[in-house]
C-alpha cells in the first residue's frame, strides 16, 4: 500500500472516527471500567475497584436465572421468525402485481410509529377487561369470557415476540428485498434453460445470494432481541412474575431504578459479550469469512 | 413560637457553648442547645455584635453580611421564628435575590410555574427557580445532581428516596433550625405522620406535597341491580356480597384485586391485610428489620390465603389485576369490570367522571373489616447544600417549603392565619388530594370539599384518610425497601407475589408460606449487605 493511501485513508477515517471515538469507544471503555468499580449512584461516596464483584454479584441475584432463560426464550423464537418472515415479505414483495408499490410502502410503516407508541396499542389489542383481541374471540364463540392472556405466561411471551417482529420486520424485509433486487436475471434463465424447478432456483441462486443478507439480518435481530426493553417495559413490565423479565429489563432497573451502575455495566458487558459470540458463531454457521455483498 | 421554647431553655455548660460556636449549624447540635447558647450570647458580652447584626440582617444591609459567620448562624437560629410569624424580609445585601432552587418531577408542571411565579411575586427578596428533572428519569436525575454536588434547594420526594438521601447525610431535618415545623403535624391524618419523620432521628424533615389513601370502592349501580342496600362491613359480608353479584349476572368478576405492574404494589397484598386484621402493627418487620410475615399466623399470611381462595376456588376474583397499570386500573373499574377495587383516592376522581361509563355510580366507603388502608404520600424535602449555602438560603428555602406544602397569607409564612395555598390549588385544579386534616374540617376550606363533590362524598373521604396506615413505615423505612417490595417495577416482592396470585407456585399454605420464606430470605440478605443494616 502507497503512503499517499495511508495517508487518504486516514484522512477519511477522520471524521467517523471524529464520533465513534467519544461515542462509541470512550462509553464502552467507560462502561467496562465502571463494571469492575463499587459504583452506586445511591452511595456515591464509597465508590472504589472492587475486580469482578460485580459480576459475582449479578450473577447470584435474585433474577438473573430467570432473566437470562426469559431472554433465551425470547431470542429463540423471535430471531428465526424475523429471518423467516422478512425473506417471506421480501419474495412477495419483489413479485410484480398490482399494488406491490403500496406494500411496498406500507411495510415500512411500523417504523414511522414510536416503540412505546405501538407496545401501547398491542398492550390494549390484548388488554383483559376491553382488548380487541378477546372481543373478536368472544365475537367468534372461541371463548365465552374475557382471558387476560398478558396473565398468561407463554401468551405473553408470545405477544412481545409478535410486538418484536411488527416493529422489526422492515428493515430486514428491506435488506432482503435489495438483495433479491441485485441477483443477475441471468442465472434465473440459465436455470430454466437448465430445466431447474422453483424450489431448486430458489435455493440454488436466491438463497445462495441472499446468504450475506441472512447473515446481516440474523445478527442484526439477534442484537436487537437481546437489547429488546420498549415493549417489554410496557407490555408486560416483565411478567407475569418474571417470566418475561430479559436481560436489559433488568440493566435498565439496576441502572435507573437501583442506580446500580457498576451491576448494571457488568450486565450490559456480559451481554455484549454474548452478543460477539453470537456473531462469530452466525459467521462460521453460514460459512462466510469475509462479509461480501456483492456476488 | 416565637420565645416560647427559648424562654424554655435551660442552662448549658460552658464546653457545649464553644462546640456550637465552632460549627452552629452541626447537624448534631440540638435545637434547644443552640437556642440557649443564643440566649446567652445576646445577653453578654457580645450582645451589641449579635444585635447589630440582627438589626442589619433584618434591615437587609450589607453589614450584616460581613458579620464574623459563626455569630450569624447562631443568632439565625433566633430570627427565624421572627421571620416565620412576622413575615419580615430576610435577604443580605440590597437589591439581591436570594436564589431558591425547586427540583420536581414533570407532572403539572404549567400549576408549579405559577405557583413559583405567584411566590416570587410575594417574596422580591427570593428569586425561585423550578427545575424538572423529568418523571422515569426524577430518581436518577436528583441522585446525579446530589452527587455532583448541584442538587436543589428543595425538592419533591418519595419515602423510600428521602431515606437512602437521609443516610446519605444529603438531607437535613428542617426541625433542627425551624422547630415550629413540628405544629404542622397535629394537622396531619395519623396516618401519615411518619412520613414526615427522619426514623433516625425523630425530627421533622419536610412537609407534604400531596397524599392519599388506597381507598375501598364500590359499584352503587353493581349493588342495586343485585338487591343489596350497602356496601360491606365485613369481609364476610363482601364475599357474601360478591357471590350475589356473580350469581344474579350483575358481574363476573366482582372483586377487583390490583397487583400493580407499575407502583402501588400494595394494594392487593399490604392493603387487604391491613384490612382484614384487628391485630396492631407492625406486620412486616420487628423493630430490629426481622421478618414477621412468613408464619402461617401472620397476617400477610392469611391475607394471601384469602385472595388465592377469591381467585382461584370461589371465581369471585381474577387474576387480570396482576398487570393493571394505574391508566388501566382506573378504566378497569371506570368500566364496570369490576364492583369492589381498591386504588388512590384521587383516581376516583378519574373513574367516576364522565367520558367514564360509571361515571356516577361508584362509591368510596371505608374498608371492610377494620377499615384500615394503606397511605400513599409525597413529600418536600431540603438539601443539605442549601444549609452550605448560608443563612440566608436556608431562610428563603423555609419559606418556599412553607409556601408549597403549608400555610401562608399572601405569599409570606403565617402558621396562625394563613392557608393552605399550593395544598389548596393541587386539589381544586388537579384533584390531588391534600393530607392536612383542617383542610377537610375547617369551613375555610369549603371549596376543597365542594370540589370533590362531584365524584366523591367528602365527609366519607376524611373518615378514609383516618383509617389510613403507613405502608412506607411498617416499623420505618430502609434502604432496601423499595427494591425488595419492587416498588418501581422490578424487585424481589413483586415478581414472586405474582406468580403466587396466578396460582404458578401452587395454591396450598405450605406454598404461599414457601414464597413468604424466600421473600424473608432476600430481605435478610439485603439487609445484611447494607452499608448500615437499616
Amino acid at each position: 500500500m502507497l503512503k499517499e493511501d495511508i495517508r487518504f485513508i486516514i484522512l477519511a477515517l477522520i471524521p467517523s472516527l471524529l464520533f465513534v471515538l467519544p461515542f462509541t469507544f470512550y462509553p464502552i471503555g467507560y462502561a467496562i471500567y465502571v463494571s469492575t468499580q463499587r459504583y452506586d449512584l445511591k452511595y456515591p461516596e464509597e465508590i472504589r475497584f472492587i475486580g469482578f464483584d460485580n459480576f459475582i454479584q449479578v450473577i447470584n441475584s435474585y433474577y438473573f436465572t430467570d432473566s437470562v432463560l426469559a431472554t433465551v426464550i425470547f431470542a429463540v423464537i423471535s430471531v428465526p421468525l424475523t429471518v423467516l418472515i422478512s425473506l417471506g415479505l421480501a419474495l412477495l414483495l419483489s413479485q410484480k402485481f398490482r399494488g406491490v408499490g403500496f406494500l411496498q410502502w406500507l411495510v415500512l410503516v411500523p417504523w414511522a410509529i414510536p416503540l412505546v407508541v405501538s407496545s401501547a396499542v398491542w398492550k390494549w389489542i390484548f388488554d383483559a377487561n376491553y382488548g380487541i383481541f378477546n372481543a373478536a374471540l368472544k365475537g367468534l364463540g372461541v371463548i365465552d369470557s374475557y382471558i387476560p392472556w398478558l396473565s398468561l405466561k407463554w401468551p405473553a411471551m408470545l405477544i412481545l415476540v409478535l410486538a418484536f417482529l411488527w416493529v422489526q420486520l422492515p428493515l430486514p424485509t428491506l435488506l432482503f428485498l435489495a438483495g433479491i433486487q441485485s441477483i443477475p436475471q441471468e442465472l434465473y434463465e440459465a436455470a430454466l434453460i437448465d430445466g431447474a424447478r422453483e424450489w431448486s432456483r430458489f435455493k440454488s441462486i436466491t438463497f445462495t445470494w441472499l446468504k450475506p443478507f441472512m447473515l446481516i439480518v440474523a445478527v442484526y435481530t439477534t442484537l436487537m432481541a437481546l437489547w429488546t426493553f420498549d415493549i417489554v417495559y410496557v407490555i408486560t413490565a416483565g411478567g407475569p412474575g418474571n417470566f418475561t423479565a430479559v436481560i436489559s429489563y433488568y440493566t435498565f432497573s439496576e441502572m435507573f431504578t437501583f442506580l446500580n451502575f457498576g451491576r448494571a455495566s457488568a450486565l450490559s458487558f456480559m451481554v455484549v459479550l454474548v452478543s460477539i459470540g453470537l456473531i462469530i458463531a452466525y459467521f462460521r454457521a453460514l460459512r462466510i469469512g469475509r462479509l461480501r455483498l456483492r456476488a | 413560637m416565637p420565645g416560647t421554647r427559648k424562654s424554655k431553655t435551660k442552662p448549658h455548660k460552658e464546653d457545649e457553648k464553644d462546640v456550637l460556636l465552632r460549627n452552629p449549624l452541626d447537624k448534631t447540635v440540638t435545637r434547644r442547645a443552640a437556642l440557649s447558647s443564643a440566649g446567652k450570647l445576646a445577653v453578654g458580652v457580645a450582645a451589641g455584635v449579635v444585635i447589630g447584626a440582627v438589626g442589619g440582617y433584618l434591615a437587609g444591609s450589607s453589614g450584616a453580611q460581613q458579620t464574623p459567620q459563626t455569630v450569624t448562624r447562631v443568632v439565625t437560629q433566633t430570627v427565624t421564628q421572627q421571620v416565620t410569624t412576622t413575615a419580615q424580609t430576610t435577604t443580605g445585601p440590597v437589591g439581591q435575590k436570594v436564589p431558591v432552587t425547586w427540583g420536581i418531577w414533570s407532572w403539572g408542571v404549567e400549576l408549579v410555574q405559577d405557583n413559583a411565579r405567584i411566590f416570587n411575586q410575594y417574596n422580591p427578596d427570593i428569586d425561585l427557580q423550578v427545575v424538572d428533572y423529568g418523571l422515569d428519569t426524577f430518581f436518577s436525575g436528583l441522585s446525579a445532581a446530589y452527587t455532583a454536588g448541584n442538587p436543589p434547594n428543595i425538592h419533591y420526594s418519595t419515602p423510600d428516596v428521602t431515606y437512602i438521601y437521609q443516610q446519605n447525610g444529603w438531607l437535613i431535618d428542617m426541625e433542627d433550625y425551624f422547630p415550629e415545623i413540628r405544629r404542622y403535624l397535629d394537622d396531619v391524618f395519623p396516618g401519615f405522620r411518619k412520613g414526615l419523620i427522619n426514623p433516625d432521628t425523630g425530627k421533622v424533615t419536610g412537609l407534604f406535597y400531596y397524599g392519599g389513601a388506597q381507598a375501598f370502592m364500590y359499584n352503587a349501580r353493581h349493588l342495586q341491580e343485585a338487591g343489596i342496600d350497602e356496601p360491606p362491613k365485613t369481609w364476610e359480608d363482601l364475599e357474601e356480597q360478591a357471590r350475589l353479584i356473580k350469581q344474579k349476572g350483575v358481574n363476573d368478576d366482582p372483586i377487583g384485586i390490583w397487583y400493580g405492574s407499575w407502583g402501588f404494589v400494595e394494594v392487593g397484598t399490604y392493603c387487604f391485610m391491613l384490612g382484614m386484621t384487628d391485630q396492631e402493627g407492625p406486620f412486616m418487620w420487628d423493630e430490629d428489620l426481622n421478618p414477621i410475615f412468613n408464619d402461617k399466623k401472620s397476617p400477610w399470611f392469611q391475607s394471601l390465603r384469602w385472595q388465592l381462595d377469591m381467585i382461584h376456588k370461589e371465581k369471585l376474583a381474577s387474576t387480570k389485576g396482576v398487570l393493571y397499570d394505574e391508566a388501566q386500573a382506573v378504566n378497569a373499574f371506570g368500566s364496570g369490570a369490576h364492583t369492589f377495587f381498591w386504588m388512590p383516592d384521587y383516581d376516583l376522581a378519574f373513574a367516576n367522571t364522565p367520558p367514564s361509563k360509571e361515571a356516577g355510580n361508584l362509591r368510596m366507603a371505608v374498608a371492610p373489616g377494620s377499615g384500615r388502608v394503606s397511605t400513599i404520600y409525597r413529600t418536600y424535602q431540603v438539601s443539605r447544600k442549601t444549609l452550605e449555602q448560608g443563612r440566608n438560603t436556608l431562610e428563603a428555602t423555609w419559606r418556599v417549603l412553607q409556601f408549597v406544602g403549608g400555610r401562608t397569607k399572601n405569599g409570606r409564612p403565617d402558621f396562625e392565619n394563613g392557608e393552605y395555598f399550593v395544598c389548596r390549588r393541587l386539589n381544586n385544579e388537579k384533584g390531588v388530594g391534600p393530607i392536612y386534616i383542617s383542610m377537610w374540617e375547617d369551613p375555610k376550606y369549603a371549596d376543597i370539599r365542594e370540589s370533590v363533590k362531584s365524584w366523591v362524598d367528602p365527609e366519607v373521604k376524611r373518615q378514609v384518610l383516618f383509617k389510613g396506615y403507613d405502608f412506607f413505615n411498617d416499623p420505618r423505612m430502609t434502604t432496601w425497601w423499595s427494591e425488595w417490595w419492587g416498588y418501581w417495577q422490578a424487585g424481589v416482592a413483586r415478581p414472586l407475589i405474582h406468580d403466587l396470585i396466578l396460582g404458578n407456585r401452587g395454591l396450598s399454605d405450605d406454598d404461599i408460606l414457601a414464597v413468604l420464606n424466600r421473600l424473608a430470605e432476600e430481605w435478610n440478605r439485603m439487609k445484611r449487605e447494607s452499608k448500615t443494616g437499616k
